[in-house]
């Protein structure tokens, strides 16, 4: 009876009760957004390291250690043979590892170079670029990011003199030409990096069949791989980039608590006047038999219904809003990609989980039916009588 | 009859012609002969032309065959006291203003010795070149208004670390007058270039050299060997850490 | 009549407090939100502005085009005379030198041979300055010892001290190579450790002070990189564009060594980042105010509409409409200026104190660490307080504008009769 009661009520309001579910829907919107576009960010930098960097999980060399050069030389093991049909069928893909000194007009410059089959559709690199299609000219096709580009001042067709030194210690060098210059949105690709052929980098290192990592397009059956691998699953690899979004993430909650608190004080503001405003009805209602408690519920129920509309508004109007955002994304400007982090090139698509659109709700939900039953202490002191005379 | 002529005629003269380029194995052995020795005593300066300055360092420097040697830095003042260990494939410095002896090994010997052209590797690199690489006498040329001998060497094992070697050695003192130092690729690295000559004894050694990474831009390092001694009685202490102390 | 006004306010409660409430309470959203705001993006930029850019940097040409391997080689030595020349040049910049480099940390065993080698990352800045400790909060991000306080001690990452097996005071000695390419070696005591934020860096890096360095790689005088501050400690991309320009055409000739200078906003696309991030705080703000002005402006509504009894006596009594709409007009004036000026008054101290203190977000995400800034600090800025004491006013003005048409609309008995309701 007093949820019908409450219905009638907000609807008799007309199109102040439409303001405030309008207000309503804006602040759950802005919320679900915000988050949303965090979440997007995230799910993006995972989906762009895997997509260019270690798939569905990789292992690693047991002697590498990203952040130590020297270390790059000595880790490289033989593929296991367990793998090679895997390999073959495109469904992992062996890189070697190699550091190597790049002369670009004339200046040493240390590098990572990264061997990596021609043929691989695994990674979103363009090895195909890599296939030697001119043997005569003795340039060997290599592919470097945006980042590696500019620092190095180097672009599509230069020719640039790598060094390097064999299993043995032996001194090679090669001309090579870059065949591509990448537009990764993973910079752990780009920076310091050289790209070129996995079986020309093992036959200039005098390796055969040697590679650093072992990408997986799929998760792999078994993070055992014999003791010269260490499996790597995505969530270690991402460890990183994930405490730091979530850094960013930290600072919306401030905007969050503003948002809820607007929502409070339009909540709280109604149903003042409405107490006051409705004060005879509600003496009526204590002298047909009501409770005050009944009464309290009434109201607190109002305001909670606000919140229900305002969330239906939210997920009907706000459709187009969220579905856009979802599938066209927030588009992040070109010159932002220059960042050191994944996920900053392609628009971001926003991603609502049912678990982050229930607890704002809920949420948001907990903050309107406390702001409506804050005023409702009034109703607690008033004497029936003095209400219905309009006295209070 | 007549043909038969023709035929020994440039037969003759076909021998004549290879005669004529030494045996490359020969003149290898003979280089070796005349630049190493079983001790080497030498004061040397090294100048080193970076971007900013050009620096000078002279050195006192005494080895033992290929394995071994030692240097000390006698100038400038703030090299004064620096010494170096070389033991086979180990290298130690001593600096005499932090009293330390530190190790230089793996991927640090990468890295070039104050600055030059050169890495702490190519330092070490001290090997009979009869031992290292095979070599055939490919021409002759005029260098430096020396008659020279063109040999091409070829690494004899896998672990030499510049596969390729062209070389210019003087017809008659068998001195390399001019090298080249090639990756496994054929891609030019490093050049060698001896601008004077001094005789001691019996050998003929480069007295200036202008060493030069190629693939690098800028003029490269100079060595002078101001004075050298050859077989002369080293005690076997100075190749020992204990003298980079005292 | 403002008398009379006050009078009435203050006598009915029901007239004014809440009312003023709302008032207040929107207004201090608004004002605290654009000083949030404002401080993010300060935030963001005073980050960049200590660890990387400055506001305005110094380097040589030559360094400046390979600034992203940082070669020291091709840095600044003897510059003495010349800091003359840019401090009288531009005064009230704040100039701190710096040097990155690399060097091999080589510690001793007992018999002062090689024990543990490992590569390391240094930083040298003048640790003689308290605002520079300040500016690397190097105080907050130790871990354990001190910061250097005698000659040639340092502080490393806490990662790279644990994996070198050191202890506090250990020896260790740096082997590098000279500003002219000479070896370089030099003995240090370790102080202290911090820990940095940031993973490659916490694997090998180290602190140290900017005179020991300079002795330790010839650099008399000398720095890579030149960091200067604009007086007030706050970026101004206008001031900083024009020093610039007077600078490099005084200064850089076009010698390779010349010193070029670079603003805050020239390095690391920031000058983009910041106008982006202006786009969107200014975006983000203007809808906070528009969701204000609606409930301010329903707010002024719903007080004129449950007034209309009133309004149909005092119509009654005599009192002409326009007379009485003009007087809720300037009764609703002064609820909103009230509102807004205790809104504003509150909000400016609610922002004050997180100015100081700042919202410390290192409690959530579990880390202290030097690079990585957790805490964002709010600023006064009399811009956003007009912000959110406009609307404030406005918007309550406009409700009872909108209410007081009822008046003209309605007839004198209608108006009465909502009086006994």
């Amino acid at each position: 009876m007093i949820t019908g009661l409450a219905f009638k009520n907000i609807l008799g309001n007309g199109w102040r009760s439409l303001i405030n579910v309008v207000i309503l829907s804006i602040v759950l919107t802005g919320m679900i957004w915000m988050q949303g576009i965090y979440d997007g960010w995230g799910r993006l930098a995972r989906r762009q390291m895997q997509e260019w960097e270690f798939g569905s999980g990789h292992f690693v060399q047991k002697d590498y250690d990203k952040y130590d050069s020297f270390t790059w030389d000595d880790s490289q093991a033989e593929i296991p043979s367990s793998l090679q049909q895997l390999i073959k069928d495109d469904k992992a893909v062996p890189i070697l590892y190699s550091s190597g000194v790049l002369y670009p007009q004339g200046r040493m410059t240390p590098v990572l170079v990264k061997g990596i089959p021609a043929g691989q559709t695994v990674l979103s690199i363009p090895s195909a670029e890599l296939k030697e299609t001119d043997t005569t000219s003795g340039f060997v096709p290599a592919l470097i990011g945006s980042q590696m580009a500019k620092s190095s001042r180097l672009q599509e067709g230069d020719i640039v003199t790598l060094r390097w030194k064999d299993v043995n210690g032996v001194y090679n060098a090669a001309d090579l030409i870059i065949a591509r210059v990448i537009a990764t949105p993973v910079p752990t690709v780009d920076v310091s990096q050289v790209w070129i052929d996995f079986d020309r980098l093992n036959e200039a290192r005098a390796l055969e069949n040697n590679a650093t990592i072992l990408v997986f397009k799929n998760k792999p059956e078994s993070t055992d791989l014999g003791a010269d691998w260490r499996y790597v699953s995505t969530d270690e690899a991402m460890a990183g980039t994930d405490a730091m979004i979530n850094a960013k993430r930290a600072g919306g909650y401030v905007l969050f608590t503003l948002l809820l608190f607007l929502s409070m004080i339009a909540i709280f503001d109604t149903q003042i006047l409405a107490i006051f405003k409705r004060r005879k009805e509600i003496g009526t209602l204590i002298a047909l038999g009501l409770t005050k408690q009944q009464i309290i519920r009434l109201f607190t129920l109002e305001g909670i219904l606000y919140m229900i509309m305002g969330t239906i508004f939210t997920g009907t109007v706000g459709l187009p809003f969220f579905y856009y955002f979802a599938t066209k994304g927030y588009p992040i400007p070109q010159e932002m990609t220059g960042y050191n982090i994944a996920g900053m090139s392609e628009a971001i698509q926003c991603y609502y989980s049912p678990g982050m659109v229930t607890t704002t709700v809920l949420i948001v939900l907990a903050v309107t039916a406390f702001a409506s039953w804050l005023p409702t202490a009034r109703i607690a002191r008033m004497k029936a009588t003095d209400a219905l005379l309009g006295k209070v | 009859m007549k043909k038969l002529n023709i035929i020994m005629i440039l037969a003759f003269a076909l021998t004549q012609l290879c005669a004529a380029f030494p045996e490359g194995e020969e003149l290898l052995r003979k280089i070796d002969a005349n630049m190493l020795s079983n001790t080497m005593k030498a004061k040397t300066t090294m100048i080193v032309q970076t971007r900013r300055a050009s620096r000078t360092m002279v050195s006192n420097n005494w080895s033992q065959g290929t394995d071994k040697a030692f240097s000390e830095y006698t100038a400038p003042a703030r090299e004064k006291g620096t010494k170096m260990l070389k033991d086979g494939d180990n290298l130690w410095i001593y600096d005499p203003n932090t009293d330390r002896v530190i190790q230089i090994s793996g991927n640090m010997l990468k890295q070039s010795v104050m600055g030059s052209d050169l890495s702490y590797e190519d330092m070490m690199e001290e090997t009979k070149m009869q031992e290292s690489y095979a070599a055939v006498v490919t021409d002759e040329t005029v260098y430096e208004k020396r008659d020279c001998w063109i040999l091409d060497l070829t690494a004899k094992k896998a672990d030499v670390t510049y596969q390729n070697v062209k070389l210019y050695v003087d017809k008659e003192r068998f001195l390399p007058l001019y090298q080249e130092l090639y990756a496994k690729s054929g891609k030019l690295l490093k050049t060698y270039k001896v601008q004077e000559v001094m005789q001691s004894g019996q050998r003929w050694y480069p007295k200036k050299v202008l060493y030069k990474d190629e693939l690098k831009s800028g003029k490269g390092t100079i060595f002078i060997v101001d004075r050298v001694e050859f077989d002369v009685k080293i005690p076997a202490h100075i190749f020992t850490k204990a003298a980079l102390r005292k | 009549m403002l008398k009379f006004i006050l009078k009435g306010l203050l006598r009915d409660r029901s007239r004014s407090f809440f009312p003023i409430l709302i008032v207040t309470a929107g207004v201090m959203v608004i004002v605290f939100m654009a000083s949030y705001l404002d401080g993010f993006v300060r935030s963001m930029l005073n980050q960049n502005a200590r660890f990387e850019t400055g506001h305005l940097k110094i380097v040589t040409n030559a360094y400046a085009e390979n600034i992203s391997q940082k070669p020291y080689d091709l840095g600044f030595i003897d510059m003495g005379d010349e800091m003359d020349d840019w401090k009288k040049d531009f005064p009230g910049i704040r100039w701190t030198p710096r040097i990155y480099f690399g060097a091999l940390l080589d510690v001793p065993d007992s018999i002062g041979e090689t024990r543990e080698q490992g590569n390391v990352f240094g930083l040298a800045v003048d640790l003689k300055d308290e605002t520079v400790v300040d500016d690397f909060r190097l105080q907050e991000s130790l871990v354990r010892g001190r910061l250097p306080q005698k000659p040639n001690e340092i502080i490393l990452s806490e990662t790279l001290f644990d994996k070198l097996g050191l202890a506090l005071n250990s020896t260790v000695t740096l082997l590098g190579s000279s500003f002219f390419g000479a070896m370089s070696f030099a003995n240090f005591s370790v102080c202290g450790t911090v820990t940095f934020g940031v993973e490659a860096i916490d694997r090998s890096g180290l602190i140290a002070d900017i005179e020991d360095v300079r002795t330790f790689l010839d650099m008399q005088d000398g720095a890579s990189e030149y960091f200067g501050y604009l007086p007030g400690g706050e970026y101004d991309d206008e001031t900083v564009q024009n020093i610039k320009q007077q600078f490099n055409a005084k200064y850089n000739l076009g010698d390779e060594f010349d010193p070029v200078m670079l603003a805050l906003t020239d390095q690391n696309d920031l000058g983009f980042l910041l106008l982006y991030m202006k786009f969107a705080m200014a975006l983000i703000s203007f809808v906070f105010v528009i969701i204000i002005g609606i409930v301010l402006w329903n707010a002024g509504l719903m007080n004129g509409i449950r007034r209309y009894g009133e309004f149909g006596l005092r119509l009654a009594m005599g009192e002409s409409k326009g007379h009485l709409y003009g007087w809720l007009l300037i009764e609703s004036l002064v609820i909103g200026i009230i509102g807004s000026v205790i809104g504003a008054a509150l909000s400016i101290v609610a922002v004050l104190y997180f100015k100081d203190k700042g919202f410390n977000f290192s409690a959530i995400l579990k880390d202290t660490s030097m690079m990585v800034e957790n805490v964002i600090y709010t600023t006064l800025n009399w811009k956003n307080v007009l912000l959110g004491m406009l609307p404030g006013i406005m918007a309550t003005i406009l409700g009872a504008l909108l209410a007081g048409l009822g008046i003209f609309r309605r007839k004198t008995s209608q108006l009465f009769k909502e009086l006994e309701t």
